[in-house]
C-alpha cells in the first residue's frame, strides 16, 4: 500500500490532478447573489408666503395660497415690483415719530444681477445686507452718501433663485429711523437650447481608414447628420472642412485617408429646420493610430488677458432652461435630461479660437466624449447641447481653448454627478434570471472541460502505475 | 494482460469518476420540513469525513436547465444549489406638494418585496445617491439627512424649528432589530409600530430588513416611509426636488 502511495504521489499528472480537483470543487461552491432598485422621491414645495402677492413662478394659486390668491382689495402699501423681481416689504416704518418712510421700490432682475431702486422722505444712509438666505449671508452694501433716492445692485447671482435682503436706514445724525425686509428672485434662464450633439460611441483607425459609430439625437425634428474633415484643426460648423457624409447613418468608414496625417473630425446634428449641433469631434493620426491630439500650451504672456480671467464659474450648465448649482464644486446632474454647456459670449475675445469640452463616462472614465462650444446666431454664448448621459455616476469634464494652431490657450476642469434612476434593464427579475442562467451555463461547460481533464490524469496515474 | 490492464484501468477509472465535491450540508430543514428540491435517480450515497463530505448520484435522465418568465428549474442532482434573488421594482412615490412658507410635513412610501430560494436568507440595504438626499436641482437647496436624537432611531420624528430635514422608516415581518420598538424607543422590544423609528439616509448601504430562510414564491414585502418636514422658523426654497434611493437584496 505505501509503495503503491509513492508511485502515485511521485506521478507527474497527480499534481495536476490536485490542482484541477481544487478548481473544480471550487466551482460548486455557493456564493452571494445580490439584486438591487432604485426609486426616485420627489417633492415640490410651494412657495405660499402670505405677501398678498399671488406668485405663481412660487407654485402659488388659489388653493396652494389662498392668503395671496384670492381676489380682494388692494393693499395701499403694497411697493411696486420690478420685472421678473419677487415680493417686497411694506414700506411702514418706525422711527423718527413716524415720518419716516420708504416706498417706490423697484427691482429690475436679470439672470445673473438685481438692480434694486427706492426712495424715502427724508434724507438716509442704507445698509444692505443679503444672501440666498434668511440669514443674509452673502454681503453687505452700504450707502455712502444720505440722499432721497437710492439703488444697489447685487451681481454674481444664480439663475431663478430667491435672494433675501434687509435695509436699514440711518439719518443724517447716524439715528437708525426703519428696516426693511423683503426678497426678490432671478429670472429663469430662457436661452434656446441648442440642437443635441450626435454621441461618438467608437473610433477604430488603421493607416488608410477609420470607422466611426454614433448614436444620433433622439430628437423628433432630428433630420440627419453632416461629418466633416479638416487636416488643420476641427472645422468648427459645417462648411468649414471637407464633407465626407451626409445622412441619417449611424456609422460610416472614411477610407480616404493617407498615412502621416493628422485628421480632425466634427459630426453635425442637423434638424428639420436646417439647424445644426455645435459638433461632436473625434481625431486620428495616421501615423500613430488611436493617439489622442497633442496640444502645445501656449506661454501664458501671449494669452489674452481676457482668456487669463477665465474660471470655471464662467461656464454654465443648464438643464430644463435651469441653471445648474455647484454643491462643493461638483455640478449635479439629471442623466436623463440633455445638458447645455454655456459660456457667455463676451467672456472671451473674438480672436479665431476652437473651445473643446470633454467629458467622462460615468460609468467608464476612460471613455471620454468630445464636443465643440460654438457661438449662437445671436452671438450671445458660445455652447453646446450633450444628450442624456442615461448612465450614472461621477464623471469628470474639462474645457480647453485652443487657437488657430492648436495650441492651448486655456484649460480648466471640474466635477459632475450624473444621477437618475438605476438601470432597470441590469436589475430587473429578467436579467437576474438570465444571469443565473449564464452562470449555470458557464458552470456546466467548465466543470465537464476540468471534468474531462481530471479523468485522463486519472487515466495516466493507474497506467503509469499498471505499467511500472 | 494487455486486455486485463487496460479494463482494470477502467474500472478504478470509473471510480475516480466520483470525484469529491466539497458540498453545504443542509438541504433539508428539520422542524418544520421543507425539501428545497429533489430528484430522481438510480443508487448514490452521503460519505462523511471530519473534513469533508460527498453526495453522489447515478442514472438521471431529463436534466438540464428549464425557464419560463416567471420560473427558472435546474433539472438534475442538487441542481437548484444556484441560489436566486429577486426584488420588485415600484412606482416612483410623489409627496404631496409642501409649503415652503408654513411649517409642515410630508409622507410618502415605497414597498418592495424581496423573493429568494436561499435556504439561508437574505438582506436588504438602503442607501441615498446623493448627501443630503432629498436636494433640489435648481438652486441647490435641500433637506437635511434626519438625525436622530441617540445612536438609535427616534420612536418619533422630530426637527428643530429651524431646518428641513428627509428621513425614513422600515417596516415589514423583517425589518431589523435597529428598526423595532416597544412602544417607546427604538432597537427594543418587538413591535414594528406604525410611523415609528426615523433614521436618516446615508450615501453607503444600511440594512433595514433580513429573512433567515427561504421565502418562495410569494416574498416578503418591507416598506420604506419617507417623511419631509420644514420647520415653523425655516423658509424652504419652492421648487422641484428629489432624493434617488437605492435598495440592495443579497442572499446570506
Amino acid at each position: 500500500m505505501y509503495l503503491l502511495l509513492q508511485k502515485i504521489y511521485k506521478n507527474q499528472y497527480f499534481l495536476v490532478f490536485i490542482v484541477l480537483t481544487i478548481i473544480f470543487c471550487g466551482y460548486v461552491t455557493p456564493t452571494a447573489t445580490a439584486t438591487g432598485d432604485s426609486t426616485q422621491v420627489e417633492l415640490v414645495v410651494v412657495g405660499c408666503n402670505n405677501n398678498l402677492i399671488c406668485e405663481s413662478h412660487s407654485g402659488e394659486d388659489l388653493v396652494s395660497c389662498p392668503a395671496d390668491c384670492t381676489p380682494a382689495t388692494p393693499a395701499t402699501s403694497t411697493p411696486s415690483v420690478g420685472s421678473g423681481g419677487g415680493g417686497n416689504g411694506g414700506s411702514i416704518l418706525y422711527g423718527s415719530g413716524g415720518l419716516f418712510s420708504a416706498d417706490n421700490f423697484v427691482v429690475n432682475t436679470t439672470i445673473d444681477s438685481a438692480t434694486l431702486s427706492w426712495k424715502t422722505n427724508i434724507p438716509v444712509s442704507s445698509t444692505i445686507i443679503w444672501g440666498a438666505t434668511l440669514d443674509y449671508e452673502t454681503g453687505v452694501i452700504s450707502e455712502s452718501v444720505i440722499s432721497l433716492s437710492h439703488q444697489v445692485k447685487f451681481t454674481s447671482l444664480f439663475s431663478g433663485k430667491r435672494y433675501y435682503y434687509k435695509i436699514d436706514f440711518r439719518d443724517n445724525f447716524g439715528r437708525k429711523v426703519g428696516q426693511v425686509t423683503s426678497f426678490f428672485s432671478t429670472n429663469i434662464l430662457s436661452t434656446p437650447v441648442s440642437l443635441v450633439n450626435p454621441k461618438i460611441i467608437s473610433v477604430v483607425s488603421s493607416n488608410e481608414k477609420v470607422l466611426v459609430k454614433w448614436k444620433n439625437p433622439k430628437t423628433t425634428d432630428f433630420e440627419n447628420v453632416r461629418i466633416t474633415r479638416s487636416t488643420h484643426s476641427y472645422p468648427k460648423d459645417p462648411l468649414e472642412g471637407k464633407i465626407i457624409y451626409e445622412g441619417d447613418a449611424d456609422s460610416i468608414v472614411d477610407s480616404e485617408i493617407q498615412k502621416g496625417f493628422n485628421y480632425y473630425y466634427t459630426i453635425f446634428a442637423r434638424d428639420k429646420k436646417g439647424n445644426y449641433s455645435s459638433g461632436s469631434i473625434f481625431y486620428v493620426n495616421t501615423s500613430n493610430a488611436g493617439e489622442k491630439p497633442s496640444t502645445t500650451i501656449s506661454p501664458l504672456s501671449k494669452t489674452e488677458p481676457q482668456i487669463q480671467k477665465l474660471s470655471i464659474l464662467d461656464f454654465i450648465f443648464i438643464q430644463d432652461g435651469v441653471r445648474l448649482v455647484p454643491v462643493n464644486g461638483v455640478f449635479d446632474v439629471n442623466g436623463s435630461k440633455a445638458l447645455t454647456v454655456y459660456l457667455p459670449y463676451e467672456a472671451l475675445p473674438e480672436i479665431l479660437k476652437t473651445i473643446v469640452f470633454d467629458v467622462t463616462d460615468p460609468e467608464n472614465p476612460d471613455q471620454i466624449a468630445s464636443f465643440l462650444l460654438t457661438v449662437n446666431d445671436s452671438k450671445t454664448s458660445y455652447e453646446a447641447t450633450i444628450g442624456a448621459f442615461e448612465r450614472f455616476g461621477s464623471a469628470t469634464f474639462s474645457v480647453q481653448i485652443l487657437d488657430y494652431n492648436n495650441m492651448l490657450l486655456y484649460g480648466t476642469n471640474g466635477d459632475l454627478f450624473v444621477y437618475g434612476k438605476s438601470q432597470e434593464s441590469f436589475f430587473d427579475g429578467s436579467v437576474i434570471k438570465s444571469l443565473n442562467q449564464a452562470i449555470t451555463d458557464v458552470f456546466s461547460t467548465s466543470r465537464i472541460l476540468l471534468f474531462l481533464a481530471l479523468l485522463i490524469c486519472v487515466y495516466f496515474i493507474i497506467k503509469a502505475f499498471f505499467v511500472s | 494482460m494487455y486486455k486485463k490492464s487496460t479494463a482494470s484501468i477502467f474500472v478504478i477509472s470509473l471510480m475516480f469518476l466520483i470525484v469529491p465535491v466539497i458540498l453545504y450540508a443542509g438541504s433539508m430543514n428539520s422542524g418544520n420540513y421543507s425539501i428545497q428540491s429533489d430528484s430522481i435517480n438510480i443508487g448514490g450515497s452521503d460519505a462523511d469525513s471530519t473534513s469533508y463530505a460527498s453526495q453522489d448520484t447515478m442514472g438521471e435522465v431529463s436534466t438540464g436547465i428549464s425557464s419560463s418568465t416567471s420560473y427558472r428549474l435546474g433539472a438534475g442532482y442538487q441542481q437548484m444549489l444556484a441560489v436566486s434573488i429577486s426584488i420588485t421594482s415600484p412606482s416612483d412615490p410623489i409627496f404631496p406638494n409642501m409649503s415652503g412658507i408654513t411649517a409642515g410635513e410630508g409622507n410618502a412610501s415605497s414597498t418592495w418585496t424581496v423573493v429568494t430560494d436561499n435556504p439561508a436568507g437574505y438582506t436588504l440595504a438602503v442607501k441615498s445617491s446623493t448627501n443630503p438626499a432629498m436636494k433640489s436641482s435648481t438652486y441647490g437647496s435641500y433637506f437635511a439627512d434626519y438625525t436622530p436624537a441617540g445612536a438609535n432611531p427616534d420612536i418619533t420624528f422630530s426637527i428643530p424649528s429651524t431646518v428641513s430635514e428627509f428621513a425614513f422608516s422600515p417596516e415589514g415581518t423583517h425589518i431589523l432589530q435597529r428598526y423595532k420598538d416597544d412602544g417607546g424607543s427604538c432597537n427594543t422590544g418587538v413591535l414594528d409600530t406604525a410611523d415609528a423609528c426615523w433614521d436618516g439616509f446615508t450615501t453607503s448601504d444600511v440594512n433595514i430588513a433580513s429573512g433567515v430562510s427561504s421565502n418562495t414564491p410569494a416574498g416578503t414585502p418591507t416598506t420604506i416611509k419617507y417623511k419631509a418636514a420644514v420647520g415653523s422658523d425655516k423658509i424652504q426654497d419652492a421648487g422641484a426636488y428629489s432624493a434617488t434611493i437605492t435598495v440592495t437584496a443579497t442572499t446570506l
